[in-house]
């Protein structure tokens, strides 16, 4: 492994899966060196190893090796009737153990973001739907509408290398139309302020659907609370526009009753467009892994996630197999938690078995039963990971050295 | 492990064996046709009363890829009224593992994916590498590309079209080049609705005639064996044959294939301005020695229908049964489109389709031009393999079923007139030797000293095709037995078929600076390595001649 070197870096840790960032690796310490993005550089330098890593096996706390915790782990699975692996994010070798695995004990299988991803899926499994990718965006799109402020804040580089970016061979990028629709921090609005390209529209996203409703009417409304000219102005530019995206990221409608209506209504109105001129949908997600699960056990199984086993058929039911329901009414009696990615601490329910394979920067709710540290693929070895327009997936690379086994590993010794 | 197949009946079209009866040996994988006097077999397997052909090759099945998934995902209402035993995912949209054992199960032992997006190559390949027991590859989709029509709009050599054709075989790990409504797609996102062959795209200016003359002219001169494989402009429109006719005649001689021929044998003549031209078509097939095609039949019953014909799919949205459909945009590479539907005999439309597919088999006079493909799952499921093959050897049973048709349609059908039947012979040819010799398969399609021991073994006392056909009594896929007696024995896995031909890698530096520029991924990280097959898709490649090789 070479020291000091700059590396190639494939960026596992949102779901543009970016790949021209360099990093140098100093003894296992690597520092970005090539992009300005500071949140970027944060949210992948923090998976440096530290004073608080977990980097040995434990079982109930207590250190011990990867050979007793195996050991220990398979009797657990044993004495288990009932078991749920809940991914929070992992790489598409480790998922199709964890389906072997899962298909082995009649386990259910589940993504931590399965619902958000249910909901955009209605859209194609009750209507029409139109749909794009980041490289259509960034070549074909002259208006651009983001519904909602997480994108932005989950996906700090995506205006830069994607929406806005210096090269664009379709259209005249310098007069593409970007409308950020939603409550957006003056943190985030004061990075784009001389940007004239770039329109804020304070909005109340939950009144999302009226606006659409609104624009395909070609009828304002003061309902939505923001100013005529404003509805004229973004009414003209879509129906100028030649090639117009609609953007949105579930975790901005993870609280509101009206998601399912809201994307409905932007899928209908993109329908509604395609008759005259080219627009698209793109909705941004995955920052856990969830394409790349979604994707692989689509192919294996069929269905994306909320999926067991059971005398060899795959079944999936959204509400029976949801292993975050499982847990919370205790219908489940060991729970294997697969975390590469997630920095959010993980709830553990301290009434059921838990078994985490989780990257040494993991931290939990309670003390876990058997915490198996893994490494993180784009730094620790190489697999394949999923970018959130389903189409482009990446090889991720090996950069550092720290000899943690990976989840696929573990699960292929769990499954013997 | 010696294994002998003894007194079996062989049908090996490659050596021109037809019906005789002969022992087959398997060693170490391979077949042989003697032992040396130092080797003993290990395992005899009477075959008496046994057909023994090699394993079926199909050239045209939509196996992998994201299409693939946005069907399973739109249409799971239907996995559960399978009636498979262990896996419940619809068979029109079967999960990967389901896909390999249907396949090995009805004695078919390399399938090709004619759809394989290079920007989508890594998803497509990973998929395939979990498709059981089957040998498989991919055409990689050009000729909507903006890279490749920037080139033809800057008027760019051949032997440029030439490196860069080579690059897309190479680093997208396929065995062949398919063009899709040529230049169609991309048109489609410039809001272009149709592109007929001699009719320029508005943005690049660019014809589908130009296209599909260079693509045909760089497989010839980079000496890849599978001729352009060609999906025609306007797929399903009423008198679209005219427009067939010319992409054949664009091709000047050239070596090509236009796949799933039947979508595009359509006249507009009749009160109904809905017509067979089976006969126009299957005329100039049978004039042209550089044509071969596939059917892409259709069956009764509900599919879906896949494919990167955007601007047709979007077209043909409305036609969606169940009421849902997809259609993408493909990151500057081509598009998809995703529309379930409902083929019904009780349907004049449908039902002259059905006929149509069935006159051009019929029609077409040289079982080695012509290969037996519903186009799965566009015109039918794959599974239905066993019941064309049963439509095209008994002309009884073929009008038995014609006279259930809508009343009308036999006046809009030479179908009863034709009295040909194929033969096990032509059938053998068809799904075995053919399309291993078109697809440049050096290992397969034959029994000859040395090939892989791929080996179907059918029972020869069923005197129904369909059945004989859809449960051999043994597969055997490189010298593993896989299935006895109708049931699975052993779970295989095949290799990943590719060429890999001789083109100028300087052609990489003007690709880095297209990506780099347009592109949202490195080049680098574009390229799929033989490295990476191995170790992280998780499927081996065998490479393949080219005739410069």
């Amino acid at each position: 492994m070479p020291i000091e070197k700059e590396n190639d870096f494939i960026c596992p840790f949102c779901s543009l899966h970016c790949d021209d960032i360099k990093v140098t690796n100093k003894n296992n310490n690597f520092r970005v060196t090539n992009i300005s993005n500071q949140k970027c550089i944060q949210k992948i330098e923090q998976y440096n190893l530290n004073k608080k890593s977990i980097i040995w096996p434990k079982i109930k706390n207590k250190k011990s090796d990867f050979s007793e915790v195996i050991k220990k782990a398979k009797n657990i699975i044993k004495l288990a009737n009932e078991i749920s692996v809940l991914n929070l994010g992992t790489d598409m070798g480790s998922i199709r153990s964890m389906l072997s695995f899962s298909a082995t004990h009649n386990a259910c299988f589940d993504h931590i973001n399965s619902q958000l991803f249910f909901n955009t899926m209605n859209l194609v499994q009750r209507s029409g739907y139109m749909s794009t990718t980041l490289g259509e965006v960034k070549n074909r799109s002259d208006v651009i509408m983001i519904f909602g402020n997480q994108i932005i804040d989950q996906h700090p580089r995506i205006i830069e290398k994607f929406l806005l970016p210096k090269n664009s061979f379709a259209q005249n990028v310098k007069k593409r139309k970007i409308y950020l629709i939603g409550n957006y921090s003056k943190s985030i609005l004061n990075n784009f302020k001389h940007d004239k390209r770039i329109i804020h529209i304070n909005f109340n996203i939950e009144l999302i659907s009226l606006l659409i409703n609104s624009l395909n009417d070609k009828t304002y409304s003061s309902s939505l609370k923001i100013k005529k000219n404003i509805f004229e102005e973004l009414l003209s530019n879509i129906e100028k526009s030649k090639y117009s995206v609609f953007m949105w990221t579930g975790s901005d409608f993870k609280k509101s009753d009206n998601y399912q209506t809201i994307l409905q209504s932007i899928s209908n109105y993109v329908l509604h467009l395609n008759k005259q001129s080219r627009a698209a949908c793109l909705p941004i997600a995955g920052s856990l892994g969830d394409t790349t699960s979604n994707q692989v056990a689509t192919w294996l199984t069929g269905y994306p996630a909320r999926i067991k086993c059971s005398n060899n058929f795959f079944n999936h039911d959204r509400f029976s197999y949801n292993v975050s329901r499982l847990i919370s009414e205790s219908e489940t009696d060991l729970v294997i938690y697969v975390n590469n990615f997630y920095r959010e601490k993980i709830e553990i329910n301290p009434k059921i078995k838990n078994i985490i394979l989780g990257h040494p920067q993991s931290t939990f709710s309670t003390t876990p039963d058997i915490f198996i540290p893994v490494g993180i693929p784009g730094l620790d070895y190489q697999d394949i990971m999923f970018r959130t327009d389903n189409v482009v997936s990446l090889a991720l690379k090996h950069i550092r050295d720290i000899n943690l086994p990976t989840v696929k590993s573990i699960f292929d010794q769990l499954t013997e | 492990m010696i294994i002998k197949l003894q007194n079996g009946k062989v049908y090996d079209p490659y050596n021109k064996i037809f019906n005789k009866v002969k022992n087959i040996y398997i060693v170490d994988g391979k077949i042989y046709n003697s032992l040396s006097k130092d080797q003993k077999c290990n395992k005899t397997i009477n075959c008496k009363d046994k057909i023994i052909m090699p394993g079926a090759i199909d050239i045209h099945t939509h196996i992998g890829g994201g299409k693939v998934n946005i069907a399973r995902l739109m249409l799971q209402e239907f996995h559960n009224m399978s009636d498979y035993a262990s896996d419940n995912t619809a068979i029109f949209a079967p999960s990967t593992i389901k896909t390999g054992i249907k396949y090995i199960e009805m004695g078919y032992t390399s399938c090709f994916e004619p759809a394989l997006l290079p920007i989508n190559a890594r998803e497509a390949h990973s998929e395939m590498a979990d498709i059981p027991f089957v040998d498989k590859g991919g055409y990689a989709l050009l000729g909507n590309d903006d890279f490749l029509l920037r080139l033809l709009n800057k008027k760019a050599s051949q032997s440029m079209i030439n490196d860069y054709v080579g690059f897309i075989l190479d680093s997208s790990q396929s065995i062949g080049i398919k063009v899709v409504n040529p230049g169609g797609i991309n048109a489609f996102k410039f809001n272009q609705r149709s592109l007929d062959v001699d009719e320029k795209s508005k943005h690049y200016e660019i014809t589908p005639r130009e296209i599909v003359t260079k693509l045909a002219r760089s497989i010839h001169d980079l000496g890849v064996p599978h001729p352009l494989h060609i999906h025609c402009s306007n797929l399903g429109i009423p008198g679209n044959y005219h427009s067939t006719i010319k992409t054949i005649k664009a091709a000047s001689g050239l070596p090509i294939h236009i796949t799933h021929i039947q979508f595009h044998s359509y006249g507009n003549n009749g009160d109904r301005k809905f017509s067979s031209a089976s006969v126009e078509i299957a005329d100039l097939l049978n004039k042209s020695e550089n044509v071969t095609c596939d059917v892409g039949q259709i069956m009764f019953g509900q599919t879906v229908t896949m494919s990167g014909d955007s601007m047709s799919q979007h077209r043909n949205h409305q036609h969606s049964h169940p009421n849902k459909w997809m259609c993408m945009d493909i990151e500057c590479d081509a598009g998809c489109g995703v529309v379930p539907f409902k083929y019904q005999d009780r349907s004049f439309v449908n039902a002259l389709q059905w006929a149509i597919g069935l006159e051009i088999f019929l029609l077409v006079k040289d079982p080695s031009k012509i290969f037996l493909t519903t186009d799965h799952p566009n015109g039918g499921p794959f599974t239905s393999y066993p019941h064309l093959i049963k439509l095209l050897m008994d002309r009884t049973f073929r009008n038995n079923i014609l006279d259930q048709l809508q009343a009308d349609i036999s006046k809009h059908t030479i179908l009863k007139s034709l009295k040909r039947e194929y033969t096990l012979e032509e059938i053998s040819i068809m799904t075995r030797s053919a399309p291993a010799k078109i697809l440049g398969l050096e290992n397969k399609g034959s029994l000859s000293d040395g090939k892989d021991a791929d080996i179907t073994i059918y029972d020869a006392l069923l005197k129904d095709p369909e059945e004989m056909f859809s449960h051999p009594t043994m597969v055997i896929k490189g010298g593993e037995i896989v299935v006895e007696n109708k049931k699975i024995k052993k779970f295989v896995w095949g290799k990943t078929q590719v060429v890999k031909p001789q083109y100028d890698k300087s052609i990489k530096k003007h690709l880095e600076n297209f990506f780099d520029k347009y592109h949202t991924m490195k080049l680098d990280n574009y390229i799929i390595s033989n490295d990476e097959m191995y170790d992280i898709v998780g499927n081996e490649i065998e490479t393949n001649k080219c005739k410069f090789d």
